[in-house]
């Protein structure tokens, strides 16, 4: 879990230079001026979800036996949670592909790798808005912006595939990391 | 004096073709299923017999055995008239894959002249001889007596209740003064042969 | 009495916490784990063809009654099998035995027909079983690494149970079995 730096909210007094007022006669007057900023920030409430997937391969036999069948990939779902304070907080998400290490030489129509698309969506008042990411790219996907909103954040998975590979046997793992920014 | 012999048989019995086995299961998942592959054949029922040879026993008063002619030397006593004995060994290699039976065939039922056919002999001679084949065949022994009492054909035919490889063996014997009249009755002139055929076959 | 002097200017220096209020605000980052697993496991392929039955035919010379010594059958094939690890193969066959005859067979004769079978293509050395061999060692063979291929099984080298001058009984159904078995080592 990451550390959080939490801005503290800064209140900041200000007091430019005392003008003179023009006190009547025999009394005198001081101003002060308050004004409180509050920054945008963004926090992760719920911050680790797993999803457990006890076979990928398709088990069925036929054309496609041994590969990747999407159907164990796409649909799965996961929540996390979080909010933002900042018009202009973005969120990003960042799908990294789900391998088997250890293995050595691969052969010939095999593979370690599954790829898929990672979606996280968030509620804010005004709608739904998502921000998705490729595990095909090695970085994250485009930002979106999110705005102000505290809501659960809806990780699901899609588009799955092993470019045709069958999946040699093995533990894999994979992650998707959703990332608040936020801005004002 | 010819005396021909046997025919061969060969019997082949067609049968159907076995059906193939279900298509062989792919295996498949986690536990591995086996591929099945019958293997099929048949062996269809035959009996083969081969050309006669002399066997051991040697021949009596038979000249040779000439392709499936066995020939007597001397049929008939030169002064007599009566028959003389001859004996003679004959085996085939032979075999039936499957229980079947034996025929031995006399076509003539027993040595007679060739021609005159239906013109009996002079009063006090003979024109018959009779003869015994006697057949040794796997767990087969029997004995054929074609007794020349009428000129016609006859058989003998025994059950072999199981496959037989082997030698099939005709010990043939003519007794001294056999005749169809009596006992040591002359032979009228002329040539006597008998066919004798030895047939396997199915039950 | 009045005040003539004006108070003086209090100059109030700015009070800033001490926050790096003008520095960025740091992001926040939830994480996903996806734990995944692919099972060990082997698919035999799929019979190229409509029989799986080796049909050897008529199998005496029937002139003799004795055994064909050219008795051979076209190969069969498994097409796309696999294992996705470390993988066997194991091969067995049965003699072809007279499935009507009873009893013991006569003497001069047998019953039963010995031959070899053979699977190759899934690893270097072929797995081959010969139904009278006193042991078959190579019937088993291994493939170290996952792997998808075709696997061509064929039978051969037939020969009379008991000896080669017997000969087989009559029977329309002389019936052997091979059996072929891919398995995922763990």
């Amino acid at each position: 879990m990451r550390k959080l730096l939490v801005p503290a909210a800064v209140l900041t007094l200000m007091a430019p230079s005392l003008a003179l007022a023009q006190a009547a006669p025999g009394s005198v007057q001081g101003t002060v001026d308050v004004t409180g900023v509050v920054s945008s920030q963004c926090q992760i409430s719920v911050s680790s979800a797993v999803i457990n997937i006890p076979e990928l391969s398709d088990v069925t036999g036929g054309a496609t036996a041994g590969q990747l069948a999407p159907g164990t990939v796409n649909g799965q779902r996961a929540t996390l949670a979080g909010f933002c304070i900042g018009a202009a907080s973005t969120m990003q998400a960042q799908a990294f592909p789900i391998v088997s290490t250890g293995v050595g030489a691969l052969p010939s129509g095999f593979t370690t790798r599954v790829d898929y698309t990672a979606t996280a969506t968030v509620h804010p008042i005004l709608g739904d808005i998502s921000a998705t990411g490729s595990s095909l790219s090695a970085a994250p996907g485009t930002p979106v912006t999110v705005g102000a909103f505290s809501s659960d954040i809806d990780v699901t998975l899609s588009n799955a595939s092993s470019n045709g590979a069958k999946l040699i046997s093995g533990p894999y793992q994979g992650s998707v990391d959703v990332t608040l920014t936020p801005a004002s | 004096m010819k005396a021909p012999l046997m025919r061969t048989a060969a019997i082949l019995a067609g049968l159907s073709l076995g059906l193939a086995a279900a298509g062989a299961a792919s295996a498949q998942t986690a536990q591995p299923q086996p591929a099945n592959f019958p293997v099929h054949g048949e062996t269809p029922q035959l009996c083969i017999v081969g050309n006669p040879q002399l066997g051991s026993g040697g021949l009596v008063n038979f000249l040779s055995l000439n392709g499936t002619t066995l020939r007597i030397d001397r049929l008939a006593d030169s002064r007599t008239l009566a028959t003389q004995a001859a004996s003679a060994d004959v085996t085939f290699a032979a075999m039936c894959n499957f229980p079947h039976r034996v025929v031995l065939e006399s076509q003539n039922g027993g040595l007679f002249r060739g021609g005159s056919v239906g013109q009996p002999p002079p009063s006090g001679f003979a024109d018959g001889v009779p003869y015994t084949a006697t057949l040794t065949w796997g767990p087969v022994n029997a004995s054929f007596f074609v007794d020349a009492a009428a000129r016609k054909d006859t058989q003998l035919g025994v059950a072999v209740g199981l496959p037989v490889a082997g030698d099939l063996k005709l010990h043939l014997a003519i007794q001294p003064g056999a005749s169809n009249l009596t006992a040591n009755a002359p032979l009228i002139a002329g040539v006597y042969s008998d066919t004798l055929f030895v047939t396997l076959e199915p039950q | 009495m009045t005040l003539s002097k004006p108070l003086a200017c209090l100059a109030l220096a700015t009070l800033l916490a001490p926050v790096a209020a003008h520095a960025a605000p740091a992001p926040a980052t939830g994480v996903v784990t996806i734990n995944a697993n692919v099972a060990p496991r082997c698919e035999g392929g799929t019979l190229d063809g409509a029989s799986s039955t080796f049909e050897m035919g008529i199998l005496i010379d029937t002139s003799s009654g004795l055994l064909l010594n050219d008795l051979s059958a076209p190969p069969k094939t498994l097409v796309g099998a696999f294992c996705n690890t470390k993988s066997s193969i194991s091969i067995i066959a049965t003699p072809m035995q007279a499935q009507s005859f009873t009893g013991a067979p006569p003497v001069g004769f047998t019953d039963a027909i010995d031959y070899t079978a053979s699977a190759s293509g899934w690893t270097p050395t072929a797995a081959t079983f010969t139904t009278d061999a006193a042991s078959n060692p190579a019937a088993l063979q291994t493939r170290d690494a996952a792997f998808t291929g075709d696997i061509t099984v064929e039978v051969s080298n037939f020969t009379p149970v008991g000896g080669v001058a017997l000969r087989p009984v009559a029977d329309p159904n002389y019936l052997g079995t091979v059996i072929v078995t891919l398995a995922a080592v763990s």
